[in-house]
């Protein structure tokens, strides 16, 4: 067969997945748009920051007070606003705020005497976690407004410098990490229904007695699915760019590490979609796969300073490389101890055994019924 | 009489159906079981980062800095020469270096100014800001280990709830309401998507029963799998200890559990009836459940999502379903009680009308 006749058994049979895909609008949609409903969802999670909502009641406005509530205010632990007793009591049962702090009366005079003063915190203990964040927050604070009110009695303070020439806010970081959850997602998906539908209607022993090419019949199928998965990308790329505001460093290593990736999880969806031959199991499946695998690959930073248990896991997660790979293209520095030609091999490796993997499967159990 | 035996048949078959299905079961607990898991993992290491402490003082005052560090619950401690600990640094084995220079004692004794240097790898603002926040609580213990501290102001705390509540137990009321919701939702959804993918429909609608019956079983045969598979979640949780509601609270928890299922079987008929195919059913299904498990509260704390979403989350039934649970099983509480049982019995009376009027149409037309 010539090439160009290979070529538009490509074509075609590409052409045909994309009709059969857009003949259900209402799943090709839903394929599409659920790595948004991803990102969004991860946002949601992400928004919600470490910051406790606290109720301050200022039951004395010295200066000593105030500058108490400004040094609540710098600890990076606290949203703070000031209330009434009573509003703040109705706001810490509503669940508006998770504790209310009461500055007492004689703040000021006790501490211009040199006597004891105790703060009255009321925390809602809903669960251990952020409750003890509030009680290492609330000392944090007493010791940093002693440092600055008394710097002759407070002489121990911590100096900082950091690595990176600037912080990264945390949405900026996740949002690259689900980008690759995203991109997973959506392969799978187009790839294991895609593979899944053509058993349940039959068309898979068509294009076996066809008289063509097999790796023409796969390149196409690739390529139909490819589409798909291409415009989900580009769409989920778009929120974080223009949405989000976060700009690739790197333009050339998010096209390539995401080329790599969509043929990488594609394959792996045709080879979910060959085994199971049903779209009813291959949609929870794919959609399954991608939450475990995602929380365990550090998408919110390096994995192993999770811990040992962790980092082992994260170490044998293909998304794990993607995740490092994505975050050196958006952000220009490394996020896990293997460095970026490590990140290149290892997804390569694994695009190349996935797509061995799916063509041998395809062709033993595949097309052989 | 017949009218009854034909629903019990339905929903009957309907649950058999659930057990021989594999994928039916993945569907509904592979997301439940993928963030328990995650849960675990995430609840064994969160706070703790690894720092490397290069101690360049060793008099007492430094060597105290130094043990604080180490049995503080905010570190992983590995202490380092200054050319080691910036090789950590650097490949990415620990998030800081914490440096406590060679003439901490002195500084200290002489009152003058006495900086601990810490080197932040600030990746992203989570990690750096815990780290920003984990050493002057350290110093702060130091401070507090003085007999002479000169720090007069202390913490008088009072706790709104009797006791505190473990992270993972925490987490696991939000999660079976997640199971909860995509048992009924998906499928309930699939169970009445099958019968018009199948094209069983036809046997049912020539039977001779009434649509009410047929109806009634789908929306049963769902509500009823919900809660054998809620009521062996629960046995397991009580006798593992994760999930124990205290003498009569077992009531409310088992009442909210009910009206969460039979509100997520009317839904869920709702969807099957409306798309009829598997795909569509189980894609919304999957993004609804998860949805509405994030907006309750999911793995975050409602009290701190941003104000718009507080306001969306609590237009939604399973806030006040995770609510109630929590306040039932954690805290023997019937602290808003009334209002949550009410919300979700609205919810499940909305529930069952939105699924009867849609598979009624459904039916009707086909």
């Amino acid at each position: 067969m010539s090439l160009r006749h290979n070529l538009r058994v490509v074509r075609a049979v590409a052409a045909a997945d994309i009709r059969l895909t857009l003949r259900e609008p209402l799943f090709a949609i839903a394929g599409v748009v659920i790595p948004i409903n991803f990102l969004l969802l991860f946002l949601l999670f992400a928004i919600s920051g470490g910051q406790a909502p606290i109720a301050v009641v200022m039951d004395d406005r010295g200066p000593l007070a105030e500058q108490f509530v400004q040094a609540m205010n710098n600890s990076q632990s606290f949203i703070i606003h000031t209330a009434s007793s009573a509003d703040a009591e109705r706001e810490i049962r509503a669940g508006t705020v998770v504790a209310i702090v009461t500055v007492p009366q004689d703040f000021d005079a006790a501490l211009s005497a040199g006597t004891r003063v105790d703060i009255p915190v009321e925390v809602n203990n809903l669960n251990v976690d952020f409750t003890n964040d509030i009680r290492r927050a609330v000392p944090l604070s007493i010791t940093s407004f002693y440092a600055d009110a008394f710097p002759d009695q407070v002489v121990v303070h911590a100096l900082e410098s950091d690595a990176q020439a600037h912080d990264t806010g945390y949405i900026p970081y996740l949002a690259v990490s689900i980008v690759v959850a995203g991109l997973m997602l959506a392969a799978l998906l187009q790839g294991s229904v895609n593979a899944a539908r053509d058993y349940e209607l039959g068309t898979v022993k068509e294009l076996a007695l066809a008289p063509v090419s097999r790796l023409a019949i796969g390149l196409g199928k690739i390529l139909g699915a490819a589409a798909v998965t291409a415009t989900s990308a580009l769409l989920v790329l778009g929120v974080v760019i223009l949405l989000i505001g976060v700009h690739p460093l790197h333009p050339l290593e998010v096209l390539g590490f995401g080329l790599l990736m969509i043929v990488a999880f594609l394959a792996l969806g045709v080879l979910v979609g060959t085994l199971v031959r049903r779209r009813q199991q291959a949609i929870p499946l794919s959609i399954a796969c991608v939450l475990p695998l995602f929380f365990l690959s550090g998408p919110f930073g390096p994995a192993n300073w999770l811990g040992e248990v962790p980092g082992a896991i994260a170490a044998v997660s293909p998304l794990t490389y993607a995740i490092a790979a994505f975050q050196h293209a958006f952000h220009g520095y490394q996020t896990a101890t293997q460095d970026l030609a490590v990140d290149t091999m290892v997804l390569a490796g694994f695009t190349l055994v996935t797509v061995t993997l799916t063509a041998l499967v395809f062709g033993r159990r595949g097309v052989a019924r | 009489m017949g009218s009854l035996r034909a629903v019990l048949a339905i929903a009957a078959k309907d649950i058999v159906t659930w057990l021989r299905t594999p994928s039916a079961i993945a569907v509904s607990l592979l997301p439940p079981i993928a963030f328990l898991l995650i849960i675990f993992v995430v609840a064994g290491a969160t706070g703790r980062n690894p720092v490397a402490v290069v101690a360049e003082g060793n008099g007492p005052q430094a060597q105290r800095l130094v043990s604080i560090l180490n049995d503080s619950d905010a570190f992983r401690v590995q202490a380092a020469t200054p050319a080691e600990a910036a090789h950590l640094l650097d490949t990415l084995q620990v998030a800081a270096v914490i440096t406590i220079p060679a003439t901490f004692d002195d500084d200290y004794r002489m009152h003058r100014p006495d900086p601990v240097q810490i080197r932040i790898n600030n990746l992203n603002l989570d990690f750096t800001n815990d780290l920003r926040r984990s050493l002057p609580t350290a110093i702060t213990h130091f401070y507090a280990g003085e007999p002479d501290n000169p720090i007069m102001v202390g913490v008088a705390e009072s706790d709104l709830r009797p006791h505190d509540v473990d992270l993972v137990q925490f987490e696991l009321v939000p999660i079976l309401v997640l199971l909860l919701t995509l048992m009924g939702v998906v499928n309930g959804g699939l169970a009445t998507a099958r019968e018009f993918e199948d094209l069983t429909i036809k046997a049912l609608l020539l039977a001779p029963i009434g649509r009410g019956a047929v109806i009634a079983g789908k929306i049963l045969g769902c509500w009823v799998t919900t809660m054998l598979v809620a009521g062996l979640v629960l046995i397991l949780s009580a006798v593992s200890g994760f999930l124990r509601p205290a003498g009569w609270y077992w009531l409310p928890a088992l009442a909210v559990i009910g009206l969460i299922a039979l509100a997520a079987a009317g839904v869920g008929a709702a969807l099957g009836g409306t798309f009829r195919r598997f795909a569509p059913v189980s894609a919304v299904g999957i993004n609804v459940a998860i949805y509405l498990f994030f907006l309750s509260g999911g793995i975050s704390v409602a009290a701190f999502l941003p104000g718009w979403i507080q306001t969306i989350a609590h237009f939604t039934p399973t806030f006040y379903g995770v609510d109630a649970l929590e306040a039932a099983i954690f805290y023997q509480s019937t602290d808003n009680l009334g209002r949550d049982v009410a919300v979700l019995a609205l919810t499940a009376a909305g529930g069952l009308v939105v699924g009867i009027m849609s598979l009624r149409r459904r039916l009707d037309a086909f």
